[in-house]
């Protein structure tokens, strides 16, 4: 166990600085877009780190239900299911609504992450 | 030799002199880099350097000598371009050509949000159209180094490889492809197809459209592709209220197209292009952060695509539900 700041709380001290250090002084467009789109990578992996475990565990169940499979790897999962689709064996019927409702929840869950204004109809970032 | 001797020792035997040269943001297979040059014949002017980056984006991502007879071949059809200049040379040992600055907005964000450019907005869907039907109208016969054309299977094919070569799965961008392929439409027409033609690739000054830009993914197939990428959602930045390019709506966007000279196409038609759009930026964006992945080329910007690859699977799966 670390003493804090905890890794979320180091990662935005480090976000502060980008934002009111870094950004500030930036002259050159180039130089300001990086710097944001550093200032946008922080605030994913905080809003992960922040999260935990929850969302992949959530998607292991999901896909290992609609597999029926025990493997434990959500990539694993993932490209198993991937494969599965590409063969044509979600095209109809039930399974695809299964799969369809399955992997909206997922790309859902991504999102949160990456861009939750996104998923809120908004363009994010 | 470094870069601006190089550029010094060219453009000394065409009689201009190398005055200032500064990096600007490039795109994802190119570099761009801005070059103010002095002669006595011409005064300063200021130009465009853009190279090759090394690693391409896909295979069939054009080079910069061809970029540059694509451009040459843009100007003469009376499409809006920048000129090329001199002939494209290898600068450090990579595909280069010079062409002139054009001035004017290419942030797309700006573009279809912000006040000062609400004018320009009424006037810039039919000049983006009339440009288009222009593009459609060369003769990709001159054009050797374009492949024989594609169809969209051909196409959804090719997508299917690039995603392979990430290395992960991704059932969203799977049911896009799946889709595709089930609804792929026969390749009826034949054209140029620029392949990257949407706001934030266009200059546009307060008279309207100045210049059509970034040519690198322009291949021969078929001419809706531009017209269902144009309407891909991240290009509208945020302006949902107009599904083409944030500008206009779809039912207009074909009007224009058609107005200027263009075929028909179908709503539909248009739809299986915009789906085909965002599961191919979808795959581009995993590709590009894949690039930086495997190190060949370290970069922020590359690394946080893969993290907006989900945006594309999300308006896929929407797309696909409203098709049923």
């Amino acid at each position: 166990m670390q003493d804090r700041p905890d890794a979320v709380e180091l990662i935005a001290a480090v976000r502060h600085f980008l934002e009111h250090e870094v950004l500030p002084v930036q002259q050159e467009q180039r130089g300001r877009f990086r710097t944001l789109v550093a200032i946008n990578a922080l605030s994913i992996v905080e809003r992960e780190w922040s999260l935990g475990s929850a969302p992949t565990d959530h998607e292991r169940e999901r896909l290992q239900a609609l597999l029926r499979s025990s493997e434990h790897d959500v990539r694993a999962l993932r490209s198993e299911l991937a494969r599965r689709i590409r063969n044509g064996e979600a095209d109809e019927g039930p399974w695809r609504h299964a799969v369809f409702a399955a992997t909206l929840a997922s790309v859902e869950a991504k999102l949160a992450i990456a861009n939750p204004r996104f998923l809120e109809g908004g363009h994010g970032r | 030799m470094s870069l601006k001797a190089e550029l010094e020792a060219y453009l000394d035997v065409r009689g201009a002199k190398l005055l200032a040269l500064r990096r600007l943001a490039g795109g994802a297979s190119q570099e761009a880099w801005g070059v103010r040059i002095g002669s006595n014949a011409h005064g300063e002017r200021d130009l465009v350097l853009r190279r090759d980056m090394g690693g391409t984006l896909s295979s069939s991502a054009r080079t910069r000598a061809e970029e540059y007879a694509l451009l040459r071949a843009a100007h003469e059809a009376g499409v809006p371009v920048p000129r090329v200049l001199f002939e494209p040379l290898i600068v450090e040992g990579r595909q280069a050509f010079f062409m002139e600055h054009v001035s004017g907005e290419t942030i797309g964000r700006r573009l279809v949000r912000d006040e000062a450019h609400a004018k320009v907005r009424e006037i810039l869907p039919e000049q983006v159209m009339r440009a288009l039907v222009r593009i459609h109208a060369i003769d990709t016969a001159e054009l050797p180094f374009l492949r024989s054309p594609q169809s969209a299977l051909d196409l959804v094919a090719a997508l299917e490889r690039d995603l392979d070569a990430c290395g992960e799965g991704h059932p969203a961008l799977e049911l896009g492809l799946r889709w595709l392929r089930l609804h792929a439409p026969p390749l009826e027409r034949t054209a140029l197809v620029h392949g990257d033609f949407r706001v934030g690739n266009f200059i546009v000054g307060s008279e309207g459209l100045r210049a059509v830009l970034d040519w690198e993914l322009a291949h021969a197939g078929d001419p809706d592709e531009d017209l269902g990428w144009f309407c891909v959602r991240a290009w509208r930045f945020g302006r949902d209220d107009l599904p083409a390019g944030g500008i206009t709506t779809r039912e207009r966007l074909l009007e224009l197209y058609r107005a200027a000279g263009g075929h028909d196409v179908s709503p539909e038609r248009l739809r299986y292009w915009e789906i085909f759009g965002n599961v191919k930026w979808g795959i581009g964006a995993l590709s590009q952060a894949a690039r930086h992945l495997r190190g060949e080329e370290v970069s922020i910007e590359l690394a946080t695509l893969g993290r907006l690859a989900s945006e594309m699977e999300l308006e896929t799966l929407r797309l696909l539900s409203e098709v049923g």
